[in-house]
């Protein structure tokens, strides 16, 4: 008899136990436990009416905010990877100008707070540029003329809110995919006689692209819930919804339950979007 | 002056600093059609910076660099050098094929797009011309049957041999070589070698920096050695090995003997 066979007859008879982690199992079964006993308080307390909720779930007005939300929040992420791809070729240019403008950019849009960035863009740029005029140049036909309170809607002030805060984030993980190949790739597609926008369109930004995707769907799912932000200047979004109907009927726990259930869709459909990106650019 | 446009290469006085340190003093060869040169010397004597400096990868602190009796990266008008746009430098740099130590394949794109790149982003040549005459260069480095794999599916030397199709597929005047085998083992940098060999039986003009003895011995017909950014000797390959002229080739030449 040889030697392995020796062994694999050794391996059938022999009962193997592997080690047992009961510190685990233990934890784990008293984490359920705590779990089921808070699911029954809050049955016996009846903190949520499920009926109310069911309601609400899927009553016209919730529908608009969420179908709202999803709408800015995806716009707001269109703009900011505009943006971020424009400032973050700025930003590794060898220009020092254009270099340090992109610099600033992101130090000013990603320092000051979201929310204030929207409540500027909706109340005090107004004030600063009263009306939008537009005129065609060397003479003196007016193109157009109106005040800037009607060009900057609610829905238009979170946009450019939502927008440029996450252009800014935007900026700086497409910067970092950038700078994440490495300079042989780039190397090697000058010496074969590419101009620098073609080495950045056809080798840097499709391996770039393998980073840039999964920390872009990030913000997505982030920008999705920041649309709630919008509700302080009166855009009908999911949150500023639910808020009306639950100051009239009090329902709060159930209409919050319904916002929460709808930003758990929106963050779904959003994560789904970022794998089938992914897919675009696998691991090579 | 215009040199003789039958000298592929020609430099004169190149030097070349990084901040303070000089790492190419007034070097100047020239090198003819269907010559194969060896660039040899010990590390950070200044060989892949003086063939980066050839395609205007690294722009020059001096001198002059030629290409096909092109003066490479700047235009003279009445003795002042005005460095070329973008665009232009890049459609010169068409005339020089590279290959790299590391290999450098566009990880994203197969063995046969990496080939195709230049023809088809560069050249703007149609697809199906340039799928056949990659598919070609692939028979050329005996790596048809890996058309579709990636760079990580291949070994360093195939990845090589791709890398040096994808460098033929511009029909480059000359090729520029850098350490070619450095990063592979014996065994996969004798494949890349015949690879080399044959393409110097078929005439390509080649400039190949390496530490590779079997390539500097059997390969080229001649050899620059270059110690700290100067030219100590250029002389043919035969010449180089059996009589040295300076110590230092000497010393080079037992040091590398074992290997």
């Amino acid at each position: 008899m040889s030697m392995s066979s020796i062994a694999l007859t050794d391996l059938k008879k022999t009962q193997i136990v592997p080690r047992r982690r009961w510190g685990s199992w233990f934890f784990s079964a008293a984490v359920l436990m705590f779990l089921v006993l808070l699911l029954f308080a809050g049955i016996r307390a009846k903190i949520l009416n499920v009926n109310i909720f069911l309601k609400y779930l899927t009553d016209g007005e919730i529908l608009l905010g969420a179908r709202n939300g999803l709408f800015l929040g995806t716009l707001a992420l269109l703009l900011a990877f505009g943006v971020g791809l424009i400032t973050a070729l700025m930003r590794v240019s060898a220009n020092p100008i254009l270099s340090s403008l992109s610099s600033i950019y992101v130090y000013f849009f990603r320092g000051v707070p979201m929310l204030i960035q929207i409540l500027f863009w909706y109340n005090a740029f107004p004030t600063m540029f009263p009306r939008l005029t537009l005129g065609m140049p060397f003479t003196d036909t007016v193109l157009i003329d109106m005040p800037m309170t009607t060009v900057v809607t609610a829905f238009l002030g979170a946009l450019m809110g939502l927008g440029l805060a996450e252009g800014a984030y935007m900026s700086e993980i497409i910067r970092t995919g950038i700078l994440a190949v490495d300079a042989g790739q780039r190397a090697a597609a000058r010496a074969i006689g590419m101009t620098q926008m073609q080495v950045m369109r056809r080798i840097v930004l499709p391996q770039a692209g393998r980073i840039i995707v999964p920390a872009a769907g990030n913000q997505y799912i982030s920008l999705l819930k920041s649309t709630s932000l919008a509700s302080v200047i009166g855009y009908l979004e999911l949150l500023r919804i639910t808020q009306g109907i639950y100051s009239v009927n009090f329902y709060v726990v159930e209409l919050l339950a319904v916002a929460a259930f709808w930003y758990l869709v929106m963050t779904a459909i959003a994560t789904a979007i970022q794998y089938t990106f992914e897919k675009l650019f696998p691991v090579r | 002056m215009q040199p003789d446009s039958n000298m592929p290469i020609v430099l004169t006085n190149v030097s070349k600093s990084f901040g303070n340190l000089q790492v190419l003093k007034n070097v100047s060869f020239e090198v003819a059609t269907g010559e194969v040169v060896a660039l040899i010397g010990p590390s950070g004597a200044g060989k892949s910076t003086l063939l980066r400096c050839i395609n205007h990868l690294e722009v020059i602190s001096g001198g002059r660099v030629y290409v096909n009796g092109k003066l490479m990266g700047y235009s003279e008008r009445n003795g002042v050098l005005y460095e070329l746009s973008d665009k232009e430098a890049s459609v010169q740099r068409r005339s020089t094929g590279m290959v790299f130590q590391s290999f450098n394949l566009f990880k994203h794109l197969t063995a046969i797009e990496n080939i195709m790149s230049g023809p088809l982003y560069v050249l703007k040549r149609p697809k199906s011309e340039a799928k056949q005459s990659a598919l070609k260069l692939l028979d050329k480095v005996g790596l048809r049957e890996k058309a579709r794999s990636y760079p990580s599916e291949l070994s360093g030397g195939q990845q090589q041999r791709v890398a040096i199709a994808r460098a033929l597929a511009m029909d480059p005047k000359v090729l520029l070589l850098d350490e070619p085998t450095s990063a592979l083992d014996p065994e996969l940098s004798g494949e890349v070698i015949v690879t080399i060999r044959t393409l110097s039986e078929q005439g390509q003009t080649m400039l190949i920096a390496t530490h590779e003895m079997a390539i500097a011995k059997e390969v080229v017909g001649r050899v620059i050695f270059m110690v700290e950014g100067e030219i100590i000797e250029d002389v043919p390959a035969k010449t180089f090995f059996s009589a040295p002229e300076h110590e230092r080739s000497r010393q080079f030449i037992a040091s590398h003997a074992s290997v």
